[in-house]
C-alpha cells in the first residue's frame, strides 16, 4: 500500500519549516492533514513553538573576557590554509 | 464558490489561529484575504468541498463564500479570499461522536471481512455482533484472531478506542486505512466517500 499522508517522524522533520511558512503548497497539505487528526504532533509543534518563543526572548549571554580573548588568539593563530 | 470550513470554537482558524470575522444577523462576515496574510495562511484562504470534510474535522463547520480564482488541491480548495455565511448547526459533539461511532463500525466490518477471509468465522460472527464502539473494544480486546487478519482485527479496535474518546477525525482515518488493509487502495478511496456521504447526508449541505 502507499499513500500520500506524513507519519509523525516525517511531520517531526518538518515542523520547524511549517512554522517558518516555508513549505511547499504540495508539503503543506500533507502536514496540516496530519496535524487535524494527530494530537501528539499538535502537543509536538506547540512545544517547539513555545520552546522558540521563550528562546527569542532570552538575552543572548556575551562570553567571559578570557574565552572571548582566547577565541580571538585561536582565530588569530590559526594556520593560513584554513583561513577563507 | 461556496465551501466549507472547519474552525476551533470560537470561530478560529485551527492552523492560523486566526479568528475569522462572523457573520451578523443577516450580514455574512468580512472577507479575509489569504495574500498577504500571513496570520491566515501564506498566500491563499483553505476551505473544503464536501468531499474534503473527513480530513479537517474540528469543533465547528462553516458555510463559506470563496471569492477570486478557486484552486482545487488534494482534499481541500484554495481561493485569494473568503468570507463565513452560516455557521452549520448540526455540526456539534453529539453529532461528532455519531459520527465517530458509525466510523468505528465502518472498521469492524472490514475487520470482519478478513476475519472471514482468514477462515475464522466464529470470531468474525463475534466481532460483527458488537453494536457500539464499547462492545468493539471489550471484543478486540480478548479476541484472538488469525493473524491474516490481526491487523484489520487490531485497527477495529483502535478504531473503537478513539471513538470513544470522541475522536471523530482519527475514527475516520483508522477506517480508511482499515477499508485500504482489506481491499487495497481503492477502499480507502470508497471508504472516504462513505465518510463525506455520511457527513452530507447528515448535515444536508450542498454536494
Amino acid at each position: 500500500m502507499s499513500f500520500d499522508e506524513i507519519v509523525c517522524r516525517e511531520f517531526a522533520e518538518l515542523a520547524t519549516d511549517y512554522l517558518d511558512g516555508a513549505l511547499p503548497d504540495a508539503t503543506l497539505e500533507l502536514v496540516e492533514e496530519h496535524l487535524a487528526m494527530c494530537d501528539w504532533c499538535r502537543d509536538y509543534l506547540g512545544q517547539i513553538e513555545a520552546t522558540s518563543a521563550a528562546v527569542a526572548h532570552t538575552p543572548a549571554a556575551a562570553p567571559a573576557p578570557d574565552t572571548l580573548q582566547a577565541l580571538v588568539a585561536a582565530f588569530r593563530d590559526r594556520p593560513k590554509e584554513d583561513r577563507p | 464558490m461556496i465551501a466549507y470550513k472547519f474552525l476551533a470554537a470560537g470561530g478560529v482558524g485551527p492552523f492560523s489561529r486566526y479568528p475569522w470575522p462572523l457573520p451578523r444577523p443577516g450580514a455574512p462576515g468580512a472577507w479575509v484575504a489569504g495574500a498577504g496574510g500571513a496570520t491566515v495562511c501564506h498566500d491563499a484562504v483553505h476551505a473544503c468541498r464536501a468531499t474534503d470534510l473527513p480530513w479537517w474535522l474540528q469543533d465547528e463547520l462553516w458555510e463559506a463564500e470563496l471569492g477570486g480564482a478557486v484552486t482545487p488541491g488534494r482534499h481541500k480548495v484554495m481561493a485569494p479570499r473568503a468570507r463565513l455565511l452560516r455557521r452549520v448547526d448540526g455540526w456539534e459533539a453529539a453529532c461528532a461522536q455519531r459520527f465517530a461511532d458509525a466510523c468505528a463500525g465502518r472498521a469492524r466490518d472490514h475487520a470482519v471481512t478478513a476475519l472471514d477471509r482468514a477462515g475464522a468465522s466464529e470470531p468474525a460472527r463475534a466481532l460483527a455482533a458488537c453494536a457500539t464502539p464499547r462492545e468493539i473494544r471489550a471484543a478486540v480486546r480478548t479476541g484472538h484472531p488469525p493473524e491474516a487478519a490481526r491487523i484489520a482485527y487490531t485497527m477495529a479496535g483502535d478504531a473503537a478506542i478513539r471513538a470513544l474518546g470522541g475522536a471523530a477525525v482519527v475514527a475516520a482515518y483508522i477506517a480508511a486505512h482499515a477499508a485500504a488493509r482489506v481491499d487495497g487502495d481503492g477502499a480507502m478511496a470508497a471508504e472516504r466517500a462513505w465518510q463525506s456521504d455520511w457527513l452530507r447526508t447528515e448535515l444536508r449541505l450542498d454536494a
